[in-house]
């Protein structure tokens, strides 16, 4: 104890800078929203570049997977292609394809990502992908694997993007169960990465075990007819008007590895005539 | 120590907030003379004292620019690093005689490489901080340069000035 009451009294004044200087940094990143953006960008590129590092380390174990995986999709988007409209100037590297999903819904960006870390333990899970603005990546894109919603781009930073993934609790999202035609809103509680739960589903519609949910042409972000999940268990429950149901999710959190990041056509147009929420 | 700070203190932090701030010169001169008043507080004073004085002027200068407390941080790390600065810029043989020297007692040579320097690392710190970007260190230390000098300028001129108006010892 006296050793370190003569330590704290030798570097007092350098204790004092210190404390004097995090008063600043923190009222200085408080205040000022260009500090703040810097310090996210910061902390979204430390994160990339560690997530990228551990990842070419542990790379190598599942190429032959990912190979396989790859190769299929790229004979899937190269069957898609065939009917592709083009938007842009095919010369430019950058140029924007659209690619079309289904007959009704085109996407104006593609971008495949890798994901360098997938958090799956704690309420506000995120991911981080290996591409970011430089490379066309904005909030509020599609992130998806194989047909199966992942998340959205929630930040960027100009070589790295953070998602917003569905086993996240301030995310909801709008869920078709097709059988039906009917919408809710699918949510994550917490717990299993597996499970979520589907909401607001009204009592009088028919739905049972096995159904399957996909994104509704409600939602700006997703492309519609984007796998979500399947109905695992329904319950009703006593004098509710919904029911209480559990989803499985198609995407495992735990086994992903490359996604697909798109925007839909005109996006902005669609949400520039949304009234503002904030 | 027979200077008062206290003058030259609200003379400059005045000055700061009712001309220089306002003083944009091709883009890269931006004065910050109030670190002349940090340069002329007492050495004698306790650092402590010092710091949260250093704090307390940045703080207010960040009140009139705007900037959250980025000229609190930089002029209380200038103060901390002052002590320590002024053993590698001023002879031994004055410090010796004079601990807390007065800046108009200074040589030239002696006068550049310390003041000027803390100047210059105050300017420094404060364009990095507030572009915050690695990218950006050319033009921050291109500003910091160019403003030191002209900070430097005018604490040189205000030294010469009050010298002719000092008292023989």
């Amino acid at each position: 104890m006296g050793a370190l009451a003569i330590w704290l009294f030798k570097y007092r004044f350098f204790l004092g800078l210190i404390f004097l200087e995090s008063i600043g940094a923190w009222i200085t990143f408080s205040e000022q929203a260009y500090h703040r953006s810097r310090l996210n960008q910061w902390q979204i590129e430390t994160a990339g570049a560690y997530q990228a590092s551990v990842n070419r380390a542990t790379r190598f174990w599942r190429m032959d997977d990912e190979n396989l995986r790859l190769n299929q999709e790229i004979a899937l988007l190269t069957q898609r292609l065939s009917d592709s409209l083009v938007l842009g100037d095919t010369s430019s590297q950058k140029s924007r394809s659209a690619v079309t999903l289904d007959s009704t819904f085109k996407v104006d960006l593609v971008r495949a990502a890798r994901v360098l870390y997938a958090g799956t333990n704690t309420q506000h899970n995120y991911l981080l992908l290996d591409k970011g603005s430089l490379d066309g990546l904005e909030p509020r894109m599609a992130v998806v694997q194989d047909h199966k919603i992942v998340g959205q781009v929630q930040a960027v930073s100009p070589r790295f993007a953070r998602v917003i993934p569905l086993i996240n609790t301030k995310l909801r999202t709008s869920a078709l169960h097709p059988a039906s035609q009917t919408t809710g809103s699918l949510v994550w509680a917490g717990g299993s990465t597996r499970y979520a739960e589907l909401m607001d589903f009204p009592i009088h519609i028919p739905i049972k075990v096995g159904d399957s949910l996909v994104s509704s042409s409600f939602s700006s972000v997703y492309p519609p007819g984007l796998r979500l999940g399947r109905i695992d268990r329904v319950e009703t429950i006593p004098g509710a008007i919904t029911y209480k149901i559990r989803v499985l999710l198609s995407i495992d959190y735990h086994r992903l590895d490359h996604v697909l990041v798109m925007r839909p056509v005109f996006q902005q147009e669609r949400e520039e005539l949304i009234p503002n929420q904030d | 120590m027979n200077r008062s700070p206290w003058l030259l203190l609200i003379l400059v932090i005045l000055l700061q907030g009712g001309v220089f701030n306002r003083i944009h010169w091709m883009g890269i001169i931006n004065p910050m003379v109030y670190v002349m008043a940090l340069v002329w507080l007492p050495l004698g004073w306790n650092l402590g004292v010092q710091m949260l004085v250093a704090f307390g002027i940045g703080w207010w200068v960040d009140s009139s620019f705007q900037s959250g407390a980025i000229h609190a941080m930089v002029s209380t790390l200038v103060i901390y690093l002052r002590s320590y600065w002024i053993r590698f810029t001023v002879s031994p043989v004055t410090l010796q005689d004079h601990p807390d020297p007065d800046l108009r007692d200074l040589e030239f040579r002696s006068l550049l490489s310390y003041a000027g320097g803390l100047i210059f690392i105050h300017h420094t710190a404060l364009y990095l901080l507030e572009s915050l970007r690695w990218a950006h260190w050319g033009y921050s230390l291109l500003k910091a340069f160019a403003s030191s000098v002209l900070v430097f300028g005018l604490l040189w001129s205000t030294l010469q000035w009050t010298s002719s108006n000092k008292p023989a010892r």
